[in-house]
């Protein structure tokens, strides 16, 4: 990255931050949060800050800056003024002393639960750039709705969604009973999430492994999941071949011929009243329909970022270094149609001169912001609004003339 | 008679009741008159390490005044003596018989919903807070709910998928529970209480007087737990994440470096040398002697003053650093939980073999 192009990188975040300060509001309504300022950090004295500059060596070997705390909002602004961060990070933990350099000397006193989804940890990821984002949203309203909203029932107003500004979604939840949870209790609630249920549990006959639609909880989910499998798998050209396929993935049991995938297909039929219990079809079978059916139910979440209590997250409403990009902060009702690579620009279209770098790498020749094509030959100058200028910059495709 | 001071010994109201006595920890160690505390103390004790602290005869029916005290009393000693020995299997079989206690009386004489409530912990009746769905309420058989985030406070040492909550119904933030499941979390939430603060902080002059005391507890000890809290060593024991993570740092392989920390923790805590872990990542193509020995020190507790145990498996699973198909029985045991739970069951049973003298081994027993 040259000289010229560091600077004009710099004076656009800076500007980005200062009117930030100008605009921003302390108290927004929970259903319009995306066109707001930068939301008011919750618990902000005891929250521990971190930077990357956009000076050198960004975007090389960069430094992270940590260790940083703010008592306000305004201190906050201070330091995007005096130095505009390429990006900037808050703790999900709380701590009694946020800028101590050691972590036992912090005095962690909790930590909000946080969930990362991104595409590049989804479980079965579609092709393109534009459908990748879109199934990683729909993992996010997966998480939001069914898990958070409906089993777990945190109030809307203690959760923070946001787009992160690059491949994925962060939700933030500070409902108070979480806060105090440790790293054990989070994975449960990542198996909770992610439906790693134990197949055991739900297909034991009586009571308890009735698998109801009616039933709360992952034997309702299951229920209506294993009915959408079943649909899917008798629908496929070759249903038997699909019905074995399943099983092969989560099981030992390659046995499964003609007559035992018809069984599980027919199955559909008792799961109204709360069954799966195909005739002739061994446990391991259903147990790896089961497993299935559980997966594709659950929200495909990262899950390390879940199970630590001391991780650093992007600010929401700050600026992703990498792309330019804004940290969105989301209403539910936002993130449903929230669509990045229009509603996450930051920047004007006022137009600014760039040439294509000589090495730029092919995905960065064409970039598609707020519904443009946008192309740039290695080598080629060309003017680029604002933000596709700003975006070609940060990932390495141009430099500013 | 307030029985509850003498059952159930970790309610601050039973601690309230100790210190109404104004015997400090000096008489308690010394006190002449205070023998049958000490005593009581011991047995306490010695009763944990074979399963269960039993009741003495004389809190039968209508206790004495003096009963009830020496029985409260001898709780907070029975901790320190505990401390003096300083052992973590002590302290765990101290703790889950006293739980064990506590639940059966609570469970004979009083309500686990109203004991968890003096803990700070509601469990509702169903559909007063948060009713579940109906096909729940239809069946009729859960009694109660508790809040999600409780239960998981309450449940990670319960072991079994039925406690899992991915496993539960789940509604509305409660967690609906099945009759006498109630009881079973009151006699976790009492474990955890009285786990706090173990081993406490001791001195020589608290402990050398005890040391009558003490002589059985660690004889019977030795004989229940032989390695003393020691491990011995032996590598064919190893669990397979960690002969699989070895095996690999051997050959030099790309190993993560939370794979890295496990390895280094699990090797330092049963008791290899520093030298030989240092030299066994000797093969990576960075190696640098002076900065792997720094962090195996540090690891080690040596250089930072904390030391590390090696993750769990659930954090081993988490970063990949558990090799699922590699998985044998005692890994899918629902009492392992650690590679070190692993380590310890496998030692035990070589153990047991080793005392045929046909596997034992090189020397002939001694003695005849």
């Amino acid at each position: 990255m040259d000289e010229r192009t560091r600077t004009f990188l710099q004076s656009n975040f800076s500007r980005y931050y200062g009117d930030l300060m100008k605009t921003s509001a302390p108290s927004v309504t929970t259903d319009r949060v995306a066109e707001s300022g930068m939301p008011e950090v919750v618990s902000m004295e005891s929250r521990e800050f971190g930077f990357i500059n956009l000076e050198k060596p960004f975007p090389g070997d960069v430094v992270m800056h940590r260790h940083r705390a703010y008592a306000s909002m305004d201190g906050l602004f201070d330091r995007f003024a005096s130095q505009p961060p390429a990006h900037v990070y808050l703790s999900a933990a709380r701590f009694r002393d946020p800028s101590a350099r050691r972590m036992n000397e912090k005095g962690w006193t909790g930590a909000d639960l946080v969930f990362d989804l991104d595409m590049d940890h989804l479980r079965e990821a579609p092709e393109t750039f534009p459908e990748m984002l879109l199934a990683v949203r729909e993992e996010t309203v997966k998480l939001v709705e069914e898990f958070l909203l409906g089993d777990l029932s945190v109030p809307v107003e203690e959760m923070q969604i946001a787009f992160s500004g690059g491949r994925g979604y962060h939700v933030h939840v500070r409902q108070e009973g979480y806060l105090g949870l440790g790293s054990r209790e989070r994975r449960e609630i990542v198996d909770y999430v992610k439906g790693r249920v134990s197949p055991d549990v739900y297909l034991k006959k009586g009571r308890t492994g009735r698998l109801s639609p009616e039933e709360p909880g992952w034997a309702g989910r299951l229920n209506l999941s294993l009915g959408r499998l079943l649909g899917e798998l008798g629908d496929a050209e070759d249903s038997t071949e699909a019905v074995r396929e399943v099983v092969e993935n989560h099981s030992d049991d390659a046995r499964l011929g003609e007559k035992r995938a018809a069984a599980v297909l027919e199955s559909v039929s008792n799961l109204e009243r709360g069954y799966f219990n195909p005739g002739k079809v061994t446990e391991e079978s259903r147990v790896a329909l089961v497993k299935e059916a559980a997966l594709r139910a659950g929200a495909d979440i990262d899950e390390p970022v879940t199970s630590d209590t001391h991780r650093l997250i992007r600010l929401p409403g700050s600026l992703h270094g990498g792309s330019g990009l804004r940290v969105t902060p989301l209403s539910v009702d936002e993130l449903r149609d929230f669509s990045p690579l229009e509603d996450a620009v930051a920047f004007n279209d006022d137009p600014v001169l760039v040439e294509g770098k000589e090495d730029s790498p092919p995905f960065l020749r064409n970039v598609s912001l707020r519904g443009e094509e946008h192309g740039l030959g290695q080598g080629e100058e060309a003017e680029l609004p604002r933000h596709a200028a700003v975006f070609m910059a940060l990932r390495g495709g141009a430099e500013v003339k | 008679m307030d029985l509850e001071p003498a059952f159930l010994p970790f309610t601050d109201e039973a601690k309230r009741f100790v210190e109404g006595h104004g015997h400090g920890l000096d008489d308690l160690i010394g006190d002449d008159d205070l023998e049958p505390v000490r005593l009581r103390a011991r047995d306490r004790l010695l009763q944990s390490l074979d399963g269960r602290v039993e009741t003495p005869p004389d809190l039968g029916a209508d206790p004495s005044q003096g009963a009830v005290s020496r029985e409260a009393l001898s709780y907070p000693l029975s901790r320190v003596m505990a401390s003096c020995l300083g052992d973590r299997f002590l302290l765990k079989r101290l703790v889950e018989a006293e739980a064990k206690r506590c639940a059966d009386y609570v469970e004979e004489r009083s309500d686990p919903a109203e004991q968890l409530a003096e803990m700070g912990i509601r469990i509702s009746d169903r559909g007063v807070d948060a009713p579940l769905a109906p096909g729940d309420v239809a069946d009729g058989a859960e009694s109660s709910i508790i809040r999600v985030t409780d239960f998981l406070g309450m449940t990670g040492g319960l072991p079994g998928d039925e406690w899992r909550l991915v496993n539960r119904r789940v509604s509305g933030g409660y967690v609906a529970l099945a009759d006498g499941e109630p009881l079973t979390l009151f006699r976790e939430a009492a474990r955890m209480r009285m786990e706090e603060n173990l081993p406490l902080a001791v001195t020589p002059g608290i402990c050398e007087p005890l040391s009558k005391y003490l002589g059985p507890v660690r004889e019977t000890l030795d004989e229940t737990h032989p390695y003393g809290g020691e491990l011995r060593l032996d590598e064919s024991c190893f669990p397979p994440c960690m002969e699989v993570l070895i095996e690999g740092i051997k050959k030099g392989e790309g190993i993560p470096h939370t794979a890295r920390f496990a390895v280094t923790a699990f090797l330092r805590t049963v008791g290899v040398s520093m030298d030989e872990i240092v030299d066994m990542y000797d093969t990576f193509p960075d190696f640098d002697e002076e900065k792997t020995r720094y962090q195996v020190e540090h690891i080690s507790g040596d250089s930072s003053g904390t030391e590390y145990l090696p993750p769990g498996c659930g954090t081993m699973r988490t970063y990949g650093n558990c090799p699922e198909q590699l998985m044998d029985s005692r890994c899918r045991a629902d009492t392992v939980t650690h590679p070190l739970s692993y380590y310890r069951w496998a030692l035990r049973e070589s153990d047991s073999e080793g005392e045929h003298p046909q596997t034992g081994g090189e020397k002939p027993p001694s003695g005849d």
